[in-house]
């Protein structure tokens, strides 16, 4: 077997050459190591050799990501990799994702093993853990030296072409998938031996931990309403007749956001509400009911609040996944603060 | 209470014309069998098989098994088939090793979507269902005309159409009376031979002081002694009852692999577990059992005070809690566990899983002290199933567009009793 062949991904900023006024630059490479891959050459050792580097702007990447996929999958194929491994991208948001774009489609269309290293609050995580392997990293390039070491182990075990076991053991981060496994020990004497351990206060590992809970904290509440700068979003799936933009009844992947300048109340007729999961008709027969504008409105008239916001955000409820439903809440918040908005009626269904 | 287990292990059964038990062997009179069971007068046809760990054979329509068995001082299925007096005392013989397993076509208004249920006794699938590894006498039951008549006056549903039409209830209970008369027919084959193994189930107090455990057992889809067991309150059992088949599996309409099979209550893994353990490691304090069938949240609630209750005043310091499956069951499942805990009364939790994604961590509901959980496995995971040379038990699946002797890839869900949470079985679910 000859020498395992590595490509490795880098932003502009890593690649050298230049940082944030760079970003706009587009998919390049070189062949052998640059910046961090020299480490990373060095931590393989003698079986494997980073062949090439390929690098992209962070902003390119993000605006066309598409076509910047593309052009760097067929830079990486011209050197034949036998694995590919991205970053660190530490917690940088644009160039985590444009790490797990191109370790998903390398996978996919190459059909070559990938790796990333992402530090675990990086919002690309979330975006490509199922299909990924992530290496958890420190959040920022401080944690370089360990980062590499651990990409470099993984590394060589999926370019080998062995199959990685449980993440735990292992040290990626989880897909987050369960799976059924044979087990020699009968789930009975499974639960007696965790029941004993819990009476005599030894430590045990549960078969299945508990999901995350992902609590809210509720903000302080506005000082002064008469001032404050207020929106309206919803749940509810009330969008312009016809549906411009396609929202899905149940299971939704996207939200919209519609304009209210200048409407004292919403108009029956003019909008409707596709919602999978309610009853809509006195929705539909009344959308202020769901969409209190009227009322805002009037508030807004006699001082009661500052001002409403000149749009409105909706999307559906309705079995839309936790995954999703983040991903609405951070697109519809950088609306939101970018618009000075201080707070927010919320209609859920 | 002291109930011995007389073991009579079956390595093979031949069908012939006698009934007898020799060195291993059950020989079963097929012709007697069916003329009995056909003399219920609710049957059509019936047909017997054998089928044997690593034959390429897969029994489908399955309905419920059974380990045969015999008591000679009383019913071997108390209030099912006759007085319940004695029951969980006495000497009870079994046929270790085998199992009846009882297939019938669907009859009308039963709900077919959850029906279906699959053994195979060759490759992967053999391995995912207990009986995959025994010796197994397939009865196949053809329920007469007027049972399959959707005209039948009696072939609406009830109000709730898990539970079936009154058509359904009276088939249902007279193909587990056949099954069970059978079960001690054959088991009656070892009267006067001496067994090979003895096991004695007694609750013999600790005599040194040991961390009191009880079982807290969520019923399902069976009768207790007879009676269903899904609208009865929460009460204390003694675990010789359930060894001693005080419950039998009613209903077929729930997922082939989390149903509560009568051969599962029989061979109950978490009680024989506790059992082994008794004296050494902890003192078996008793079962408590409850319906899992409320469906609002105040009964849920007054369900779960009651068995929490019940546990303090057996003195538990600990608990094993299974889960059925499904949604509402997760429910009052989940309240015992966090009373439990609040009262003081450490908890592990033994339940199949549904889902597994991010986006579906499979809970229906839970609470924070559910912090010990043994999976069962995942039901919803897909598996891939080599073609069998043989198929018994129907030509079709009910809700499959597959033919069943062929490759499959289905959901585990279809393996009937493969993540049974009673615990014999050895399938997990872990995270990647």
């Amino acid at each position: 077997m000859g020498t395992l062949r590595i490509v490795h991904y880098l932003n502009q900023f890593f690649a050298g050459i230049g940082g944030e006024e760079q970003s706009g630059v587009g998919p390049g490479g070189r062949e052998g190591a640059v910046g961090p891959g020299v480490l990373l050459a060095h931590n393989l050792g003698p079986e494997a050799e980073v062949v090439a580097t390929v690098w992209c702007g962070d902003d390119y990447f993000n605006e066309q990501p598409a076509s910047a996929t593309t052009e760097l999958l067929a830079l990486i194929a011209g050197y034949q990799p036998d694995l590919v491994i991205a970053g660190p991208a530490f917690n940088a948001g644009r160039y985590g994702i444009a790490c797990g774009q191109v370790c998903t489609a390398v996978q996919e269309r190459l059909g070559v093993p990938a790796l990333m290293g992402l530090a675990p609050e990086n919002p690309a995580v979330e975006m490509y853990r199922q299909q990924a392997i992530i290496v958890p990293t420190s959040e920022s390039a401080r944690g370089m030296a360990t980062a590499i070491g651990k990409l470099a182990q993984l590394g060589l075990k999926l370019a080998r072409g062995e199959k990685l076991g449980a993440p735990e053991v292992e040290g990626y981060l989880p897909h987050g998938l369960r799976f059924t496994e044979e087990v020699p020990v009968p789930a009975a004497v499974r639960a007696v031996d965790m029941l004993l351990q819990r009476l005599r206060g030894e430590s045990f590992q549960t078969e299945w931990p508990l999901p995350a809970r992902d609590a809210v904290p509720p903000p302080a509440p506005l000082t002064d309403l008469s001032r404050a700068k207020l929106a309206l979003v919803t749940t509810s799936g009330l969008v312009p007749r016809g549906n411009p933009d396609r929202i899905e009844s149940t299971y939704a992947t996207k939200w919209g956001k519609y304009r209210i300048a200048g409407l004292d109340r919403m108009v029956a007729g003019e909008w409707e509400t596709r919602h999978g999961g309610y009853d809509t008709t006195n929705a539909n027969a009344d959308p202020n009911r769901i969409l209190p504008l009227d009322v805002l409105r009037e508030f807004e008239t006699t001082g009661v609040i500052g001002k409403l916001h000149d749009e409105y955000f909706v999307t559906v409820g309705s079995g839309a996944s936790t995954t999703n439903a983040k991903r609405f809440a951070r697109e519809i918040l950088a609306e939101l603060r970018a618009a000075g908005v201080d707070g927010v009626v919320f209609t859920v269904t | 209470m002291r109930l011995e287990l007389a073991n009579y292990p079956v390595h093979d059964i031949q069908l012939t014309d006698h009934m007898a038990y020799a060195d291993g062997t059950l020989y079963v009179d097929a012709t007697a069998v069916r003329e009995h069971i056909l003399a219920r007068c609710d049957f059509d046809d019936v047909q017997l098989a054998v089928v044997r760990p690593g034959e390429e054979t897969r029994v489908i329509h399955i309905v419920d098994a059974v380990e045969p068995r015999w008591k000679p001082s009383g019913s071997a299925f108390p209030g099912y088939l006759g007085p319940r007096t004695g029951a969980g005392t006495g000497r009870v013989h079994r046929l270790g090793g085998m199992a009846i397993l009882t297939t019938s076509d669907a009859v009308a208004g039963e709900a077919l979507y959850w029906r279906e249920a699959i053994v195979d006794m060759a490759g992967l699938g053999a391995r995912l269902t207990p009986f995959g590894g025994t010796v197994n006498l397939v009865v196949q039951l053809q329920p007469r005309r007027e049972y399959q008549d959707e005209r039948h006056p009696e072939a609406a549903s009830l109000d709730d159409s898990m539970i079936g039409s009154p058509l359904l209830h009276r088939y249902g209970r007279s193909l587990r009376e056949a099954q069970c008369e059978l079960a001690i027919t054959l088991a009656r084959t070892t009267e006067g031979l001496r067994p090979v193994d003895v096991e004695v189930f007694e609750l013999t107090p600790p005599t040194t002081p040991l961390p009191r455990v009880v079982y807290i057992f969520q019923i399902a889809r069976l009768s207790v002694y007879g009676q269903r067991a899904d609208i009865t309150p929460p009460t204390i059992m003694h675990p010789n009852e359930i060894l001693d088949s005080a419950l039998v599996s009613v209903q077929a309409n729930a997922h082939a692999a989390h149903r509560y099979v009568t051969y599962l209550n029989q061979n109950h893994g978490i009680v024989r577990e506790l059992y082994a353990r008794h004296g050494r490691d902890l003192n078996f304090a008793g079962v408590i059992t409850y319906p899992a069938t409320m469906n609002d949240l105040n009964s849920k609630d007054a369900v779960a005070e009651t068995v929490v209750e019940l546990a303090r005043s057996m003195g538990a310091n600990g608990a094993v809690l299974n889960y059925y499956g499904g949604g509402h069951p997760a429910v009052e499942f989940m309240l015992i566990c966090q009373k439990a805990e609040q009262a003081g009364i450490k908890t592990v939790l033994v339940m199949p899983e549904a889902y597994g994604t991010p986006d579906d961590p499979g809970f229906v509901h839970y609470v924070q002290e559910a912090v010990a959980i043994v999976s069962t496995g995942r039901h919803t995971q897909s598996v891939q199933l080599p073609a069998m040379q043989r198929v018994i038990g129907g030509e079709h699946f009910f809700d499959l567009p597959d033919a069943p002797g062929g490759e499959l890839k289905l959901p585990l869900r279809y393996l009937y009793a493969g993540c049974t949470s009673t615990g014999s079985g050895r399938l997990t679910a872990r995270q990647y």
